[in-house]
Formats: structure tokens, C-alpha cells, sequence
């Protein structure tokens, strides 16, 4: 009990050491990655010597409890003397200021009338913290695929699950950077009220940012052609499917959602309550159950060739309904203006 | 050129704002002065349609704000720091401001280039994001940013606070000299009775939500002005 009360006291200081530095933080899923990678791909069982390092905590032996006090002391100076380098205000307020990044987007000037817009979104990606999580989430969900088509887990093996895998490889950025549009514009909401702006620009800019997330996506997966062309013909399904109707149904949800989005903070940055509510839950059935249901039935009833055509043949289809969708969505944002404005402020 | 009529905005039955009839016309330079609470921001919010009012409407240009969206082509404002993009540079800044008026990014620089005086030298090519900006500063940059396009109608909230007064009195010389060019109109709210006597033509008093006086300068002068809310003490 003693030493598993002084393991706990250990995680919580390491823990702190974690959340307070990147380069901790770093080392740990370095470790972590590392240790799973053996176990994976050398075959090496490291869960003997765990049990070795872990199994004398449940007896009294007094060396044992001696090592993990000294553990708990050293983690707990090392965190002290970190908190003490913070204490000082401007010590604090310094370390705010980012520096700054010339970039060059005149290649987005082709866009036309949306090219300011786009502009400011790629600063909006690359200049602040809570949107890079997004592109990292967006990365993340590349390998996700690999649980899948390893065959990993047994009820994923599945043609739904797989066609399901091929979405969230190519669109796990349009996800996590889609579904808060336009929360991303929360901190000057009531200048892109007042300014003249038309709607339909804007969404289309944030629409060719989900499209071009999503070919990035696609290219970064084809790793997954050392699994066959069976996984990555998943992925490419997934990415038509994307492309056709969930980088505009994402943008839809993202209309109801008002979330005001602090850029400079991580805070929430995977999953936050009110960002689900009936009516993004509703959407959900046509980005993901939808699809999953056309590939699965016509997999088990006909043959992979029809599914695949058969998501092909949907997506075009969504792909021509973009500007009534378009449409729809503006009658949202206007219809929610003042309550989103207000919603913003607080 | 802007049509208050029979507004009144209120929350949760608490009236904040109540004008029968308000109408600024061309060339008006026209000052918006009360204690805090007035409703000075709620009639510029509402001038913008960033709230909606609970009755009555305003016209921009013969334009319903809460109908149509053509008055933003010919309306700019700066009310507080959500009109500015705090991670970009002031000149990023400008040039997306800029772009929404039909500018593009030479004619956005030459224009603010113009403005270096203002700026004291602390604003341009400083390789600094806005929100590493000062208040001060990021006030100077989201003033300067209303002007560009030299749109007909200008809304400034508190453009005197958090300036030093050397700037304060660069800003006037602006005003003034933006007002001498151009037939449009100027808004500004201020608490600080000498500036704004200084640089309006017409000066308009609120008090909890409704217009006590409404005169042009020339008949109200910075005595009347003290007298009233020196008599508000008194009160």
C-alpha cells in the first residue's frame, strides 16, 4: 500500500513535469513508443522486466520504499525548481511574445477573390498553438489506419470498418480543424461581421483548406500500400468520400457549434462538450454511418467492386450538391449571427 | 446619411437604449459623450448590427443594417480588440482590410505609409505579431485600419483611451483632416470632453439609454458640457 501510495505521489510530480515541459514530455512518449515498437515489431516481451521493476512494490521491503522516496524527492525538486523559474511575472509575460515568421503566400493568389482569406488561414494554422494540435490530430489519424489493416484487432477486419478507417486516415484533419469553423474566427468575429465579406468566400476558403488537408492525407497514407492495395484502396475511398461530401457536411455541423476558441491555449483541444449537440450529432450520420452502411451492405449483398463504385458514384453526386449545401449553411450563419456574436464575447 | 428610428434595446427587460429619432447627415463629425452605461457602445453595436434591436431599425444609406449587407461596403469601425487579428503583422493586417475595400497590397502600404507619423515609428515593419503589440499601439493600428478604403462612414469607440497625448493630438489633426477631404460621416464616443469638443460639429449626449442634449458645437459648448455632468454630482 505505502509504495503504491509513493508510485502514485511519483506519477503526479511527473506528471507536472510533462505539462510544463515539451522536452519531458518528448522523452516520455519516446519511451512509450518505443518500448510498444519492441514489443510489435521485434517480438521482444518487455513485460517481464516491468513485472520485475513492478512487482516488489506490493512487499514491505524497506530498500524498495527507500528508492521510491528518493524517486518521489528528485521528481519533486525538479518540479520545484521549475515552478520557481516561472514565478516571476515577467519572467512569464516574456516568454509570451512569439517570434515572428515572414511567409510568403503570394502562390495563393490564383485563388482570386479568395486568396485573402486563404492568407490569413494558413497564419491562422501555423501562428497558433490550438490549431497546430489540429494538424497534429490531422497527422495522428494517418496511422490510425494501421489498426485496421494489420488486422490488429479481429472485428475491424470488416469491409465496413476498414471503408471506415479510410475516411478518418484521409480526413482526420477536416475533422478536428473542420468542425470549429468558424469558432477559429471567434477572437475577430465581429470584424468579419462588420466587414464586407460575402459568406460564400469565406466558406469556400475554408473548403479548399479541407480539400487540399485531405489530398496531403491521402499522399502521406500511401505507406499503406506495403499492407496491399486492399488497404489503400480503402484509403482512397475514403479521401472520394471526403472530398465529395464530408469537407462541406464537417463545415455545416461546425455552423451550429459556438465554442469561442482561445488560439494561444491547448485547452480542449481534443473534444470539447459543447461542440456536441442534437444537430452536429445529426450530421454525423451523413459523414460516417451513411457511407459505412452503402459500403457494407453492397459488400456483403454484391461485391467490393459495386461498393466502390457505389461510394464513387455518391460522392460525385454530393460534389455537384456543394452549392446548395453551400446555401444552407449561409441561412445558418445568418440565422445565428447575434447568438454566435454573443456567444463569442463571453 | 444614417436613420435612427423608435430603437430600443433591452436585456432581460432592462431598457438600455431607447432613441425616437436620430439622424446624421454628411459631413457631420459627430460626438457620442455619457457616463459609463449610457449606451453609447450598444448604439454603435447596433449601427453595425453586431446586436439586434428589440424595436425599431436603423438605415445606412437608405440601407435597413439588419436586412441587407450592402452598407458594408461603404462602412468601416473600430470598436475594441475583436476588430483586430491578433496574429497577424499590422501590415498583413492592413493588406487583408484592404483587400476587402479593393486594394491591393502597394496601394494598402502607400496608404498607411501615410500614416507613420501617427504611428510614432512603433507600428510598421516591427516583425511583431499584433497581439505582441501594445494597447496603445494595437488602438493606432485598428484606427488606422477603419480609414483605409476611405469608406464614407467611420465608427470609432473610445478612439482618445489608452493613447499618450501626443498621439491623442495626432489624432485630431487625423480627424480633421479626414473630415476636410471627404464628405462622409464620423463617429466617435468619448469620455474626454475637450477632445471631443475639439474635433465634432455635433455633439450628442446620452444618459442611460436616451439623448439628453443633441446640439451642434456651436451651441454647446465645453462649459455646457462640464456644467451638466458636474451637475450629475450634484445629483
Amino acid at each position: 500500500m505505502a509504495s503504491i501510495y509513493i508510485a502514485l505521489l511519483a506519477n503526479h510530480f511527473l506528471n507536472m513535469l510533462v505539462n510544463n515541459s515539451k522536452v519531458v514530455f518528448a522523452v516520455m512518449l519516446s519511451l512509450l513508443l518505443g518500448l510498444l515498437s519492441l514489443q510489435f515489431y521485434f517480438g521482444v516481451d518487455v513485460t517481464p522486466y516491468s513485472f520485475e521493476i513492478f512487482a516488489p512494490f506490493s512487499s514491505l521491503n524497506p530498500l524498495v520504499i527507500g528508492a521510491l522516496i528518493l524517486w518521489v524527492v528528485l521528481l519533486y525538486t525538479l518540479v520545484f525548481y521549475q515552478y520557481r523559474s516561472q514565478m516571476y511575472l515577467d519572467a512569464g509575460l516574456l516568454d509570451k511574445k512569439t517570434k515572428f515568421r515572414e511567409n510568403d503566400y503570394t502562390f495563393l493568389e490564383r485563388f482570386g477573390p479568395l486568396a485573402p482569406f486563404l492568407k490569413m488561414d494558413l497564419a491562422l494554422i501555423t501562428r497558433n498553438k490550438r490549431s497546430k494540435s489540429a494538424v497534429i490530430a490531422g497527422f495522428i489519424f494517418v496511422f490510425y489506419g494501421l489498426l485496421f489493416f494489420t488486422g490488429a484487432v479481429e472485428s475491424y477486419e470488416s469491409p465496413a470498418w476498414q471503408f471506415f478507417a479510410g475516411i478518418f486516415v484521409t480526413g482526420g484533419f477536416m475533422f478536428s480543424f473542420g468542425q470549429y469553423v468558424p469558432s477559429w474566427d471567434s477572437a475577430y468575429y465581429p470584424l468579419l461581421m462588420s466587414q464586407n465579406i460575402r459568406y460564400i468566400d469565406y466558406l469556400n476558403s475554408k473548403w479548399y483548406l479541407v480539400q487540399i488537408a485531405i489530398i496531403i492525407s491521402t499522399i502521406l497514407a500511401t505507406f499503406y500500400l506495403y499492407l496491399g492495395w486492399d488497404a489503400y484502396r480503402y484509403v482512397l475511398l475514403g479521401m472520394i468520400y471526403n472530398l465529395g461530401i464530408n469537407s462541406y457536411m464537417v463545415l455545416w455541423g461546425g455552423a451550429f457549434v459556438k465554442t469561442k476558441i482561445d488560439l494561444g491555449s491547448n485547452k480542449k483541444a481534443f473534444g470539447d462538450k459543447s461542440a456536441i449537440n442534437y444537430k452536429t450529432m445529426l450530421l454525423i450520420l451523413p459523414k460516417l454511418a451513411l457511407p459505412l452502411l452503402i459500403y457494407g451492405l453492397s459488400a456483403y449483398y454484391f461485391s467490393h467492386e459495386l461498393a466502390s463504385i457505389a461510394i464513387i458514384a455518391v460522392s460525385i453526386l454530393g460534389f455537384t450538391l456543394k452549392k446548395p449545401v453551400f446555401r444552407q449553411i449561409e441561412k445558418v450563419y445568418k440565422k445565428e449571427k447575434y447568438t454566435t456574436l454573443k456567444a463569442y464575447k463571453s | 446619411m444614417i436613420e435612427v428610428s423608435n430603437v430600443v434595446k433591452s436585456y432581460k427587460k432592462e431598457v438600455v437604449l431607447e432613441i425616437e429619432q436620430l439622424h446624421i447627415g454628411r459631413g457631420e463629425v459627430l460626438g457620442l459623450v455619457g457616463n459609463n452605461g449610457a449606451g453609447k457602445t450598444t448604439l454603435f453595436s447596433l449601427l453595425l448590427d453586431l446586436i439586434k434591436a428589440n424595436q425599431g431599425h436603423i438605415t445606412n444609406k437608405e440601407i435597413r443594417v439588419d436586412q441587407s449587407e450592402e452598407w458594408k461596403s461603404h462602412t468601416a469601425a473600430f470598436l475594441d480588440e475583436s476588430f483586430l487579428i491578433g496574429y497577424l503583422s499590422p501590415e498583413e493586417y492592413f493588406t487583408f482590410i484592404g483587400s476587402l475595400r479593393g486594394l491591393n497590397k502597394q496601394q494598402v502600404l502607400d496608404f498607411v505609409g501615410g500614416f507613420e507619423d501617427f504611428f510614432n515609428g512603433e507600428v510598421l515593419n516591427k516583425k511583431k505579431y499584433i497581439r505582441d503589440f501594445s494597447k496603445g499601439n494595437m488602438k493606432k493600428i485598428g484606427i488606422v485600419a477603419a480609414f483605409i478604403g476611405e469608406p464614407e462612414i467611420v465608427i470609432l469607440d473610445e478612439p482618445f483611451a489608452n493613447l499618450d497625448p501626443s498621439t491623442q493630438i495626432r489624432l485630431k489633426t487625423l480627424i480633421q483632416h479626414y473630415t476636410e477631404k471627404h464628405n462622409g460621416c464620423l463617429l466617435i464616443s468619448s469620455h474626454d470632453l475637450h477632445h471631443i469638443t475639439d474635433v465634432c460639429n455635433r455633439i450628442v449626449l446620452l444618459d442611460k439609454g436616451k439623448v439628453v442634449k443633441d446640439n451642434l458645437k456651436s451651441e454647446l459648448t465645453l462649459v455646457d458640457l462640464k456644467k451638466y455632468f458636474e451637475n450629475e454630482i450634484v445629483k
